[in-house]
């Protein structure tokens, strides 16, 4: 199958990111190398962006420019007839390019300019508008190719966007976009597609396509990933563990129970990273706060706690009894209804099998423990800052992942909180490894699951329309 | 392999891999469709954790226990004919409590069913899937000869029980499993009861205590209705009072009206209970066969949404198209020593000072500086105009040093390096490099930067010792008092 391939040469002067901008819409850390110096990257690179099953996106690296000033007065002195135009000096530059040694690799951008569909130019908007840099759009309005001025480091350095936005509208580039490989924003990335869109009229519905499909990987993401952390939520609050009813059981279970909640949250944090595509090799090498897995802000440590703004003087286990008086009552009517069905043995048989735990344990003076709402807090605080932190991280990032920012009044807690936890810690089957010997199915379990989702959109959604306010 | 197949075997490695796919099952997806790719992958990735096998299994374990039940209620049915109807002298049956007895159980639990069926959450009852676990897990045990398991029976057991029984085809299977079991019961009766009745002799008899003969004949006149339609010999209302304990008939009589109740018994047991329940039954079965039909991968789920990352990833392998002649990268070498420089560096005599890119403030600073030892103006580099101006100014100059006041945060590129060489104008120019930096600056990012101006400035024979760093504070009240001593 042929694939249909719009190409795009990404140029720029050396150091302003180019290689962490592919990385980052790539969603790919590996790509290239990345380094604060000029000339790290020595090759034209490539990389395909999948559209769909039958249009890529094809997406080159390019060597910064570094000597503009040197290859402008190069190129302008090409000894050219008078209907000669910019491509036909950069033609005849690239014939005679071994009197140029020292611009090999100004060289391959030139020959990227001209065999690819569309430019972006990556500018560090932090940087003054030099010479060096004027002459670098000029050499590339000889290659006549529609230019996308790519603003990088807003965040950083967005006292001189102004700046940079006025020169390049003198140049004619009005339709730039302003993006941050390190601190990402989707809406940028979007726009950069779109500004594409824009200026590749014949190429309209491929690159329409294109968005869309980001848009719905988008979304389908940040909908898994609500899952995700609902599921955690539901698992932590329906583990528990048996103790009998003394001192030195009870700190043993209570041990076993962290244990366990810990690893709930390892395996929901390697999901999530999955899921972002960050890879737990990109994280090592990255230095990231979290160990061999784990985190190294340990959910149960006295600091952690008061980074969340939470006393750490509760006790963190809470007895699954109390729950036990209002189930019975619930059995009880359970058994009235299928008493009327004519299922009497089976419900006997199936209350047994639910309630027996309890009851058993209740006689024999066990205790069943569980995390307390503290640490379920905790839990969800930490997961909805890792989430949005994982969203605006770029895959040019090089600093740490630091959730130290989380404050607790930022995470309310919704409304039905309450209920959830109460709703999950009556089914201790909901999680395998508590070997509940109750009935498997999980309908309901899903149904909490979706209720808990649907809860995290909607905060995730005012986050968003606050952030659009500001 | 159906699509139904390929799709539970699908669900099958999600449940063996979750939480997250394994990246070891390479193919070319990318030419595939999303469809394609998971069946193709669902392929591979079957051959390594063999769940087929395990499904076949599961599959065929539920069709026994299912099965073998059939057959319990179709021996039960058949027992109860002969338990029940024929009393202990054998030669007569009472019509009306068999039709109690066949029929009134069924309409019941008819009812019963439709309650639960049509109320969705009746049925979700964990205790009836309880229930059905344990026979099914009883079953399994009974039958399960190979010993070695596979590591994730019991998960796939509870995937697949889930699957079945669970939200999306519980309803369905439920039913249609109650229904092939019912059938099975009243098959079972029926089929006894022709038996029955083709090696007894019985007469039909009715008997009441407190019920009027008018019931019974309204309820022979109802029940007679669908045969008399179809012309089948069956009783008359005469022949209900007839019927009537101690009413005895001529023998030819006797016979016909025998056979016309025994028709009547047989046809409502099985037009009325057998015939509904079995096309219950089929409609549930086709119901099961849709709901295989339409059964989709939730994509939505984490799982294969990292699985969709793995076959169809949004960035595609990278490839080199124009590599780099100049290999072995001379940066990579680089001294590990920390960057030297000279504290001390004695400005030269007759040199030529020349600013580099640097901003207002350190421009000033660099002003300053050149007033303190020399007496020409500082030209900022800033475009190939001033360039041109700086050099020529140079050359008029006639210096034998050259000093390069430039700023430490900006990064050296080849472009420096080239307007660097320019300044040799002529062969015995020796180079300075002045870096200037704000003490307020990253310490690491200005040690990582010195290193690149050392190594930069290198390769223009600038070496260590012609090469100063002014590290200023910038702080209002310092510079005020330049100011002053100045
Ligand atoms: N904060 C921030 N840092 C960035 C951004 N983009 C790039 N960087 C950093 O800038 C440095 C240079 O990035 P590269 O991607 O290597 O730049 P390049 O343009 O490819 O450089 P050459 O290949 O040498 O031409 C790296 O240290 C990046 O981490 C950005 O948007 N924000
Ligand atoms: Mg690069």
């Amino acid at each position: 199958m042929d694939k249909d391939l719009l190409s795009v040469a990404v140029v720029g002067h050396a150091n302003t990111g180019k290689t962490s901008l592919i990385r980052t819409l790539l969603r790919d850390a590996s790509f290239g190398e990345i380094a604060d110096k000029a000339g790290t990257t020595r090759h034209v690179e490539g990389a395909e962006i999948r559209v769909d099953d039958n249009h890529n996106l094809v997406i080159y690296d390019t060597p910064g420019l570094e000597d503009s000033i040197h290859l402008l007065s190069v190129i302008d002195e090409q000894s050219i007839s008078e209907h000669d135009d910019g491509i036909d000096r950069l033609l005849s530059f690239i014939k005679n390019e071994n009197n140029y040694p020292e611009l090999s690799q100004e060289l391959k951008v030139l020959k990227a300019l001209l065999s690819n569909d569309i430019i972006f130019y990556v500018i560090d908007i932090r940087e003054p508008i030099l010479g060096k840099y004027r002459d670098e759009l000029k050499i590339l309005s000889y290659a006549a190719k529609p230019i996308i001025p790519v603003l990088n480091f807003i965040e950083a350095g967005s006292d001189n966007m102004r700046n940079w936005q006025t020169q390049l509208a003198r140049l004619n580039l009005h339709a730039h976009v302003s993006f941050d490989s390190v601190v990402f924003r989707f809406s940028d990335e979007l726009k950069i597609y779109q500004k594409m869109q824009t200026l590749l009229a014949h190429r309209d519905q491929q690159l329409e396509a294109l968005i869309e499909q980001r848009k719905v990987q988008w979304q389908q993401r940040e909908k898994a990933a609500q899952q995700l952390i609902a599921t955690l939520l539901v698992e932590a609050a329906a583990c528990r563990f048996r103790a009998d009813n003394n001192e030195q059981s009870i700190a043993k279970t209570s041990n076993q129970l962290q244990a366990s909640i810990r690893d709930l949250e390892t395996s929901t944090l390697n999901q999530l990273l999955a899921l972002y595509q960050f890879k737990q090799q990109d994280i090592d090498q990255y230095d990231l706060p979290i160990q061999q897995g784990q985190w190294e802000l340990d959910l149960f440590s006295t600091d952690n706690l008061q980074e969340f703004g939470i006393k750490a003087t509760s006790n963190f286990v809470k007895g699954a009894g109390i729950g036990v008086a209002v189930d019975l009552v619930a059995a009880g009517l359970t058994l009235g209804a299928a008493a009327v069905a004519g299922g009497v043995m089976g419900v006997l048989w199936g209350v047994k099998q639910r309630y027996y735990d309890e009851i058993h344990a209740k006689v024999k003076g066990h205790r069943y423990l569980c995390a307390d709402d503290l640490t379920l807090n905790i839990l969800w605080a930490r997961q909805l800052s890792l989430l949005i932190a994982l969203q605006q991280r770029g895959h040019a990032s090089v600093t740490k992942l630091s959730l130290a920012q989380i404050n607790s009044e930022k995470t309310a807690l919704p409304k039905a909180w309450n209920q959830w936890l109460k709703n999950a810690r009556q089914h201790p089957q909901w999680l395998a490894s508590n070997n509940s010997e109750q009935p498997p199915l999980k309908a309901k379990k899903q149904l909490l699951i979706k209720q808990i989702s649907e809860s995290l959109a909607a905060i995730s959604n005012s986050n968003n329309s606050n952030t659009n306010k500001n | 392999m159906d699509l139904y197949q390929n799709r539970l075997l699908t669900e099958g490695i999600r449940i063996i891999e979750k939480p997250s796919p394994s990246n070891r099952f390479n193919a070319d997806y990318s030419t595939l469709n999303l469809t394609d790719a998971l069946s193709k992958r669902t392929q591979l990735a079957d051959l390594r954790y063999q769940v087929s096998p395990v499904l076949l299994h599961l599959q065929q374990l539920l069709k026994f226990s299912i099965g073998l039940i059939c057959v319990i209620f179709l021996i039960v049915g058949a027992s109860s004919v002969s338990q029940f109807l024929v009393n202990e002298s054998g030669t007569q049956i009472n019509f009306f409590w068999a039709i109690v007895l066949f029929i009134a159980p069924n309409i019941l639990s008819l009812i019963i069913w439709s309650i639960v069926y049509f109320k969705r959450h009746v049925l979700s009852l964990p205790w009836l899937a309880n229930l059905l676990l344990s026979m099914l897990t009883l079953v399994d045990k009974l039958q399960h000869k190979v010993t070695t398991k596979h590591i994730h029976y019991i998960d796939l057991f509870q995937y697949y029980f889930e699957h079945k029984f669970g939200a999306y085809m519980g309803r369905v299977q439920l039913s249609m499993i109650s229904h092939l079991w019912w059938s099975c019961y009243l098959l079972g009766a029926t089929l006894s009861l022709f038996l029955v009745l083709a090696t007894h002799q019985v007469d039909f008899i009715w008997q009441t205590t407190i019920l009027s003969e008018d019931t019974f004949l309204k309820l022979t006149q109802w029940l007679t209705y669908l045969p008399n339609l179809l012309a089948i010999n069956v009783p008359t209302p005469s022949d209900v009072s007839h019927a009537s304990i101690g009413i005895v008939n001529p023998l030819q009589v006797a016979q016909e009206i025998r056979i016309s109740w025994s028709n009547l018994l047989i046809f409502s047991l099985i037009v009325y209970a057998l015939l509904p329940r079995i096309i219950l039954m089929l409609v549930f079965y086709q119901g099961i066969k849709q709901k295989k039909k339409n059964f989709q991968l939730d994509l939505s789920d984490a799982y294969y949404i990292q699985l969709k990352n793995i076959l169809h990833p949004i960035g595609k392998a990278s490839f080199i198209s124009d590599a780099d002649q100049h290999k072995a990268n001379p940066n990579n070498h680089q001294g590990k020593e920390t960057s030297q420089y000279n504290q001390s560096l004695v400005m030269p005599e007759n040199a030529y000072p020349i600013a580099i890119e640097l901003n207002q403030r350190i421009l000033q600073q660099a002003d300053k500086h050149v007033l303190k030892h020399y007496s020409v103006d500082l030209i900022n580099v800033l475009d190939n105009a001033s360039q041109q101006a700086a050099l020529s100014a140079l050359k008029s100059s006639a210096a034998e040093h050259v000093i390069l006041y430039v700023d430490v945060n900006r990064v050296p590129d080849r472009g420096w390096l080239s307007f660097a060489k320019k300044c040799q104008y002529k062969s015995n120019v020796q180079l300075y490099l002045l870096l200037f930096g704000e003490q307020s600056a990253n310490k690491a990012k200005i040690a990582s930067r010195l290193e690149d101006w050392v190594e930069i400035a290198a390769k223009v024979n600038i070496s260590s010792q012609y090469i100063s760093y002014l590290n200023q504070s910038v702080t209002p009240s310092n510079i005020h008092q330049e100011v002053k001593n100045g």
